[in-house]
């Protein structure tokens, strides 16, 4: 923030509503600056009144109807797939036919149908990648997955304000997951997201994160907020469970917590998200696991010790190729790719 | 930048990949917002849904020449605007020629009203029939301010304006707004502030802390 509680302390009505910061934090848009705020409350007691004034004119303001046209949601995006569609095929202009309505509201009964079906079967949702596809996943909540090649995210269908939010994750996802709690105090049952992993729980209030749980070991980087892991089938105080803050790194093998280090770049561990293959300081066997359990490869190693050389540094590349090039030539062995398989032998 | 921006740039990049369920997922994460947006121009649904289709439409057709905009929300405002008022003008050709921007209207509704007291009431009152009398351009610029939480840079880029004017259109429509307050004479204004005291984090709209707070509204006149 550039501006100081002196600088605030000079404003009249009107600049307080010109000020971006202010208009960002009472809008809700940026609670880091609360304490600010309460700090220059308690320096400039004079200017309260006029800071609130402002406040309530944003509130009120506000306190409008908003449209959201929620009942056409799935018509217009009906609409949207089936122009792209033909746009595929010929470049005819869709027109609109009031059998739309028709199937809407056939689409409508037919929807559901399926919701009462899976409610009362208590319908679970799976979605898996092939090797070496990303996936983008929006789940009931708006809360975003993306999920790494080879993995398997499991939630169920209709998730409701009662029960909280679970995921059952195999393989790698980041997270980043919606906020709904309010009231620290006060936790309703909705507010918990719950990722089950390989014996393990995470347990989180709105925040994002990495979990890469493959071979048996599971490993969780945060990026943001605060989450607390702990092992299935036990309560969190219980197993003691263990609250982690941004930038934490843990590996557990099943249910034993194996390391915890702070990672000095936190968001290195999701570039794979933009379709981006990223390592800092692996060896060549980090590298050919990651090609295993993401893309599919077999690995013939002629000699298993070929597998313990370290590249020093960050490497960032978009293509297995390159990959492949790069840790050659850096490492001085030979690396040849065959269909899907990697044979690694020295010159 | 908010992690929530950050997912929503991640999504943006998956889905110029050529990825559906990115792009899928923008729709629906959109959907609502854009909705609202342009029925502050126009109360026609139809024209709203179809510039939404037109501009999902182009989205996937021209996936491969987007570029990497301030951020996804300022390009999809940025854009239903654009094809929202080429509609509208076609609309309006059939009756008089207007090639003015001004020509289309901006306006916010209170109709079905979240309860408030009857001081609050009194002071939304005034605050519509301030906006009322307003130009379209300022009581857009007031929603993109106050609604949506946009930056300057943000709101001259979806207006197509220049940032120094965006500063003088709200400087302008804030006047007003002020001006007008300053007649209101009501003692006290009790208003139920929502998230603004309370210790949340949270970005939700919708939600409400409890903060009983006194508002005196003639000492505005002090600052007209």
């Amino acid at each position: 923030m550039h501006m100081t509680y002196h600088d605030y302390a000079q404003y009249k009505l009107s600049d307080f509503l010109e000020d971006d910061s202010f208009v960002r934090w009472v809008i809700g848009a940026d609670s880091r600056s609360n304490a600010f705020w309460q700090t220059f409350l308690v320096q400039y007691p004079d200017n309260e009144k006029v800071l609130r004034e402002a406040a309530s004119i944003i509130k009120i303001y506000r306190n409008q109807s908003s449209f959201t046209n929620e009942e056409h949601r799935d018509e217009v995006w009906k609409r949207i797939s089936a122009t792209i569609h033909k746009q595929s095929t010929s470049q005819t202009k869709v027109i609109r036919f009031p059998i739309y309505k028709v199937a809407a509201s056939i689409a409508l009964f037919i929807a559901c149908t399926l919701i009462l079906w899976s409610v009362l079967t208590k319908g679970t949702h799976t979605v898996k990648t092939a090797f070496g596809e990303v996936k983008a996943i929006t789940l009931p909540d708006q809360s975003i997955v993306m999920l790494n090649g080879n993995s398997e995210l499991t939630y169920k269908d209709s998730w409701n304000d009662d029960a909280q939010r679970e995921v059952w994750i195999k393989g790698e996802a980041y997270f980043d997951v919606k906020h709904i709690n309010i009231d620290t105090t006060h936790i309703l049952p909705a507010h918990r997201f719950i990722v089950h992993g390989n014996g393990i729980d995470i347990q989180v209030l709105g925040t994002s994160f990495n979990v890469k749980s493959r071979r048996n070991k599971t490993n969780i980087a945060l990026l943001s907020g605060k989450i607390e892991v702990s092992y299935t089938g036990s309560s969190a105080i219980a197993s003691g469970g263990l609250v982690l803050t941004p930038g934490d790194y843990v590996e557990y093998a099943g249910q034993k917590l194996l390391s915890k280090k702070k990672l000095v770049r936190p968001h290195k561990v999701a570039t794979w998200t933009v379709r981006e293959i990223a390592f800092i300081d692996p060896t060549l066997n980090d590298i050919m696991e990651n090609l295993q359990d993401n893309y599919g490869y077999s690995v013939n190693v002629e000699d298993q010790e070929l597998l313990n050389l370290r590249i020093e540094g960050e490497i960032s590349v978009t293509s297995v190729q390159e990959l492949l090039a790069l840790a050659s030539s850096t490492l001085g062995i030979k690396i040849e790719e065959s269909g899907k398989e990697i044979i690694i032998t020295r010159k | 930048m908010s992690s929530h921006q950050d997912s929503h740039n991640i999504l943006w990049n998956t889905f110029k990949k050529g990825d559906w369920e990115a792009y899928t997922s923008l729709y629906h994460l959109y959907y609502r917002l854009l909705n609202n947006y342009g029925y502050k121009f126009t109360r026609d649904v139809n024209l709203i849904e179809d510039a939404i289709h037109d501009l999902f439409v182009r989205l996937w057709t021209n996936r491969n020449n987007l570029g990497e905009p301030l951020s996804v929300k300022n390009y999809l405002y940025k854009s239903l605007r654009n094809i929202l008022f080429r509609k509208l003008r076609t609309q309006s050709r059939f009756f008089t020629i207007q090639e003015d921007e001004e020509s289309i209207p901006f306006e916010v509704s209170y109709d079905n009203q979240l309860i408030l007291n009857e001081e609050e009431q009194m002071l939304q009152e005034t605050i519509k029939k301030v906006l009322h009398k307003l130009p379209a351009r300022q009581q857009e610029i007031i929603y993109l301010r106050f609604y949506d939480g946009l930056s300057y840079e943000e709101i001259a880029d979806i207006m197509a304006i220049h940032v120094n004017s965006a500063y003088k259109l709200l400087y302008k429509a804030l006047e007003s707004v002020q001006q007008s307050l300053s007649l209101l004479s009501i003692a006290t204004v009790e208003i139920i502030m929502r998230t603004v005291f309370s210790s949340s984090t949270s970005s939700e709209r919708y939600t409400q802390a409890h903060v009983l707070i006194q508002i005196p509204i003639s000492s505005l006149a002090d600052q007209a």
